[in-house]
């Protein structure tokens, strides 16, 4: 793993078990504001390790006031497992703490039913939609959270936040040209 | 040759639009081809078709090829896609890494269309129109979009430019407008005194809730071009 890679993991870690560590009505926000940093991030290195992380945290963020206290404190443990692997660069442990932590998700997920669709495909979707709001293409951000065009474009159709987009042609110029290119006057 | 590629986005579009039965039609008035590359078709048909949600979304597009409404463009220069694909994602650096901000299929589209010598490409990808098309506001763009300055090699943006930028560009809202235009969408109209504005206001804001890259602003335009002539 890339240094700048790993350097950007275990600030999300650390930021993650911090926010965890002491249960109170902020630990929303402060998940979702990491959980925006981190897209930056992914956008910039495009690196599945740090997407992972990100998608966690982000998932994180929408389950973490439903989280049963015991699912809870295996959450955190198992944060400063994978943040001590990394830091140690011990890699096989800290995939598995990765995986671990996404069944853990997964399980309260189940539990609380929280989004009719699996909260992890829809942190992708959101994160994937952050990343063509970035700048990146629809299929760029698609392919980097491992989702089909069909999910973002489903997505960026709904939501006003991406409306905010650069056109270089007026779009009159444009229809004039289609109705040309088509014999329709 | 006359002939059009169509992106993925575009067709994306129409089909979660419910407007999809507009191709053939627009085919039969163009009265060439309609092409779309392997990279788009994987997109459109083969992906979606191992997710249930979009299972017959990918149907309503493979129906498009069993008609002959589309027709897969299978002649791809793959070397000289991977060759803009290398430019155009490498032209752009923030924090010193480089941006990887289109795909190969995206740019497959073009390099297909310029190759066919077709006379168009419908696209909705706004990131790769503006590429074409300008650029130069790419870089701002990203510099608006990250908040930190963005490097940028010039001459591979220009280059891409002159290699990619005389392709006319479309997208799925003036395919509703060219649908518009011919009377296809007549059926639809309201029996008020405002009935057309009503129509035309309601298929350009579908296609937008539905993917199209359109802003409100263009649809206010569109509405009042459509309307207009």
């Amino acid at each position: 793993m890339e240094e700048a890679i790993k350097k950007e993991i275990l600030y999300d870690l650390s930021q993650a078990i911090t926010i965890l560590e002491k249960r109170d009505k902020n630990d929303v926000d402060q998940l979702r504001t990491l959980s925006d940093h981190g897209i930056e991030d992914v956008a910039v290195h495009k690196n599945l390790d740090l997407i992972s992380v990100t998608v966690l945290i982000y998932s994180l963020y929408k389950i973490v006031n439903s989280i049963p206290d015991k699912d809870y404190q295996a959450l955190i443990r198992e944060l400063q497992n994978a943040k001590g692997s990394l830091e140690k660069n011990q890699l096989g442990k800290y995939n598995n703490s990765i995986k671990t932590l996404f069944q853990l998700v997964k399980k309260c997920n189940a539990k609380v039913k929280v989004h009719l669709q699996d909260v992890m495909d829809a942190a992708k979707i959101k994160k994937g939609a952050a990343l063509f709001g970035k700048g990146l293409s629809i299929g760029q951000a698609a392919g980097l959270m491992g989702l089909s065009n069909w999910d973002l474009q489903a997505y960026a159709g709904k939501t006003t936040t991406l409306d905010q987009h650069e056109e270089s042609i007026p779009a009159a110029k444009r229809v004039s040209t289609a109705l040309k290119i088509f014999g329709v006057s | 040759m006359k002939a059009l590629f169509f992106d993925t986005g575009p067709i994306i579009t129409l089909v979660m639009s419910r407007m999809i039965w507009i191709l053939p039609e627009l085919k039969k008035k163009y009265g060439g081809k309609f092409y779309i590359t392997p990279s788009v078709k994987r997109e459109l048909i083969t992906r979606p078709m191992d997710i249930k949600r979009f299972q017959f979304e990918a149907l309503q597009a493979l129906k498009l090829i069993k008609d002959g409404v589309l027709e897969v463009y299978e002649d791809v220069p793959q070397k000289e896609v991977a060759r803009l694909h290398t430019i155009a994602n490498s032209s752009f650096k923030i924090d010193n890494q480089t941006m990887e901000v289109v795909q190969s299929g995206e740019i497959e589209s073009v390099v297909c269309a310029l190759k066919a010598g077709a006379e168009a490409m419908v696209m909705d990808e706004r990131t790769m129109r503006l590429f074409i098309e300008n650029n130069k506001e790419m870089k701002a763009l990203l510099e608006r979009r990250f908040n930190k300055p963005v490097s940028f090699d010039a001459e591979k943006m220009k280059q891409f430019s002159n290699e990619l930028g005389s392709i006319k560009i479309i997208r799925s809202v003036e395919l509703v407008g060219v649908a518009y235009k011919m009377g296809l969408l007549d059926s639809y109209i309201p029996a008020q005194k405002n009935g057309r504005e009503i129509l035309v206001e309601a298929a350009l804001w579908n296609a937008k809730f539905n993917g199209a890259a359109v802003t409100e602003h263009e649809v206010e335009e569109i509405k009042d071009f459509l309307l207009k002539k």
